[in-house]
């Protein structure tokens, strides 16, 4: 909830280039993303990590605008680094990266905070469309997605604590997604902005992640940073922020 | 004769104690032997020579008639100095004072049929002789007699089993006769009669009978046998259906590890090397990236195929329409879907899917490729056990009565419904768009088989469980999800 100042703040000092951090295991995959993400102008890439537990460890404090994520890592998977760094840093989108289009391998990325997903055969074009998109607020969904965001919601939560509602215009969203129509089309047929529709979009994954936290997973990573960290991470933060 | 009446009591009692001991049935004492009781009896009978301590086996068959049931059956003997009888190899009694005669009553014992009386006679010293009679009364009042005389066999002490043998054996001799009845030194009247009733034999029930109870014996074993069997068999199939499983998870796994990262590395040289030189589209540089995106696209499919984690409905469906919504994505027709948001429960086999996905795939490329269409819709539907894949567009479409259902891409639709049991049909004509409906019978998941696949889904719940470490060590990830 502290974040967003810091973000907008961050960015405006350093004469908007946006700060790219990359959790990529196989190193000449990494070099080239970095040359491919610098190659895009207005991108820097701060932050390149090789596991998930350095960029538990590193992120935090590197305070990236955004974060590209593998989805397949050595021991911790990116799934589950994607839900630690959601809980450090609420604001900060997170894109997963995968070989494979796995729906639900993907899936559960959303479900875990991810805000986005491209796979790693997408054109430098796509990468760069997906970072602007996701910057400014947007939430790409598939109708394959769509379909599987409302068989979650059907489902009680992870935690009963967390209850989290879908409203009916979003769920109205949903349904004509999973029917196939694209952003643009159902903006037309509910007499809505391209905008609201994505809007509505961003509010639902929201909802998905808040659906589906568990209250262990919270705990447990704060076990492990206040364990395994050097320090914990909220206390750099603040350090770093000072 | 009063002496003798006098003595004959006083032997019979002091006799009667040692004789009980020596039988199983109840005997009953008669003080007076009556002259009727030595009616029908034989004659002395023995061997052709007489010794000191000679064992002597006397054998005689006879029939009772069918279909006249005995009501009245009683066997008179006697010995000196011993006897032992048996009816049809069952032993009677035994007696072993020359002067009493025991008297055997045998009602209900005898069934129509062969039976066979045989005797076992001792002779401690100097004459010996056994005498005895069997009278067999019918209901119809026929009578049944058999002596003691010649026609009787005498059964080499050698042979076993002599006593329930049914017929006599040729090297048996006849008996011969020691002396008439009567006649010096034996009685004409017994000193005493020693009655023994058998019991009735209780009917025997069928669980009692001695076959009956080997044939249950045999049948328990045969039928565990047979139910072990089915559990071996039951047990190595679920193995191999699991080793199949596990095997299929590592080609996936390997080609996505191996292959895709590779192939994903090259390509983003490519890409770079595009970035580098900025060539203007069409080069061969940005085919070579276009021919790499494709084959990851094509490793992605064989991967989705090969994966068992994949094996059901919901999974196929979510995939079918993802692939549809990319493919036409390119093209200007518009993907609309209609799938019911509750996907029954239900295994989907490696081989329905891929001919089924490969058969929609060919559905969609006739579609883009001749149809004209604007818009295409994917409707799924269940009807009872049945999937139904319906791909229509709003194109020119043709007429599929003329064109026949024989076109290359149709036949090729054909034969891979016909592959999984199922089937498709072409409906167009001019200008009305094309339906193409795929059908295919489904299996109702099996209790076994949706216990193998739970187990399958909890055993590698996090999908590629293991990264780099898994392509190294296939062993681990087999024993892993197989037991």
């Amino acid at each position: 909830m502290k974040s967003p100042a810091k973000s907008n703040s961050s960015k405006s000092t350093v004469d908007s280039i946006i700060k790219v951090a990359l959790v990529e295991d196989q190193k000449d995959l990494c070099r080239s993303w970095v040359q491919i993400i610098e190659s895009f102008g207005g991108f820097k890439c701060i932050c390149t990590c090789a596991s998930a537990e350095e960029a538990v460890c590193e992120i935090p404090n590197a305070l990236p605008d955004v974060i590209l994520m593998d989805i397949r890592l050595p021991r911790m998977s990116g799934i589950e680094c994607t839900s630690r760094l959601k809980e450090l840093l609420p604001e900060t989108p997170i894109i997963i990266l995968t070989v494979l289009d796995d729906d639900e391998l993907i899936f559960r990325a959303l479900e875990a905070g991810a805000d986005g997903y491209l796979l790693k055969r997408s054109k430098p074009a796509d990468l760069h469309a997906a970072l602007l998109d996701v910057l400014e607020g947007g939430a790409p969904m598939t109708s394959s997605i769509a379909w599987r965001v409302v068989r979650s919601f059907r489902r009680p939560p992870a935690n009963p604590r967390n209850q989290a509602h879908l409203s009916s215009r979003e769920i109205e969203v949903l349904g004509l997604l999973s029917r196939g129509l694209s952003n643009k089309e159902i903006a037309d047929q509910m007499s809505l902005s391209v905008e609201t529709v994505r809007s509505y979009l961003k509010t639902i994954y929201e909802k998905l992640h808040v659906h589906c936290r568990t209250e262990a997973v919270m705990r447990y990573a704060a076990n492990r940073s206040a364990s395994a960290m050097p320090a914990p991470p909220n206390t750099r933060e603040k350090f770093t922020a000072a | 004769m009063l002496f003798c009446l006098t003595a004959s009591i006083a032997s019979a009692r002091t006799d009667g104690s040692s004789i009980s001991a020596v039988s199983n049935y109840p005997a009953i004492y008669v003080a007076k032997p009556e002259p009727e009781l030595t009616n029908g009896l034989g004659c002395w009978i023995w061997d052709s020579v007489t010794l000191n301590k000679q064992t002597v086996r006397l054998w005689h068959n006879f029939d009772v008639p069918k279909g006249n049931p005995v009501v009245r059956a009683e066997l008179r003997i006697a010995a000196d100095n011993a006897f032992k009888v048996w009816l049809d190899g069952q032993e009677l009694g035994s007696g072993s004072d020359w002067r009493t005669l025991s008297i055997y009553h045998l009602e209900g014992t005898l069934r129509p049929g062969l039976h066979v009386l045989a005797v076992e006679g001792f002779n401690d010293n100097d004459q010996a002789g056994i005498i005895l009679g069997l009278r067999l009364e019918t209901a119809n009042g026929q009578l049944i007699r058999i002596r003691s005389d010649l026609t009787w066999h005498i059964v080499p002490n050698s042979d076993n089993h002599w006593e329930t043998a049914l017929h006599p054996a040729n090297d048996w001799p006849n008996a011969s006769v020691a002396a008439n009845f009567g006649r010096m030194p034996w009685w004409s009247i017994p000193t005493s009669v020693l009655h023994i009733r058998e019991e009735l034999p209780k009917p025997i029930s069928i669980w009692q009978n001695r076959n009956f109870q080997i044939g249950l014996l045999v049948g328990c074993a045969v039928f565990v046998a047979v139910c072990i069997y089915l559990l071996i068999q039951l047990v190595s199939q679920s193995k191999a259906h699991h080793l199949v499983q596990a095997e299929r998870d590592r080609i996936a796994r390997d080609i996505h590890d191996d292959l895709g990262s590779k192939l994903t590395q090259l390509l983003l040289t490519g890409e770079l090397a595009q970035i580098e030189s900025s060539p203007a589209r069409g080069t061969p540089l940005a085919q070579m990236c276009d021919g790499a995106r494709n084959i990851l696209a094509t490793i992605d499919e064989v991967v989705w195929t090969v994966n068992s984690q994949h094996d059901n409905l919901e999974d196929f469906v979510i995939y079918v329409c993802k692939y549809a919504q990319q493919f036409l994505e390119s093209s200007s027709i518009r993907c609309r879907f209609n799938i019911p948001q509750e996907l029954p429960t239900k295994i989907l086999s490696e081989l329905t899917r891929r001919n089924l996905f490969l058969a929609m795939k060919e559905a969609l490329n006739n579609a883009v490729k001749h149809s004209e269409a604007s818009e295409l819709k994917v409707q799924i539907e269940f009807n009872g056990s049945r999937l139904n894949i319906i791909v229509v567009d709003n194109g020119r479409g043709f007429d599929s009565e003329q064109t026949g259902q024989n076109r290359n891409g149709l036949t090729n639709m054909k034969l891979r419904m016909a592959e999984i049991g199922g089937d498709c049909r072409v409906v167009s004509r001019p200008g009305g768009g094309c339906q193409v409906s795929f059908r295919v019978p489904l299996k109702q998941s099996s209790f076994f088989k949706s216990l193998f696949q739970s187990r399958n889904h909890s055993g590698s719940k996090a999908r590629f469980p293991s990264h780099r470490e898994g392509v190294s060590s296939p062993e681990k990830t087999i024993g892993e999800s197989s037991y």
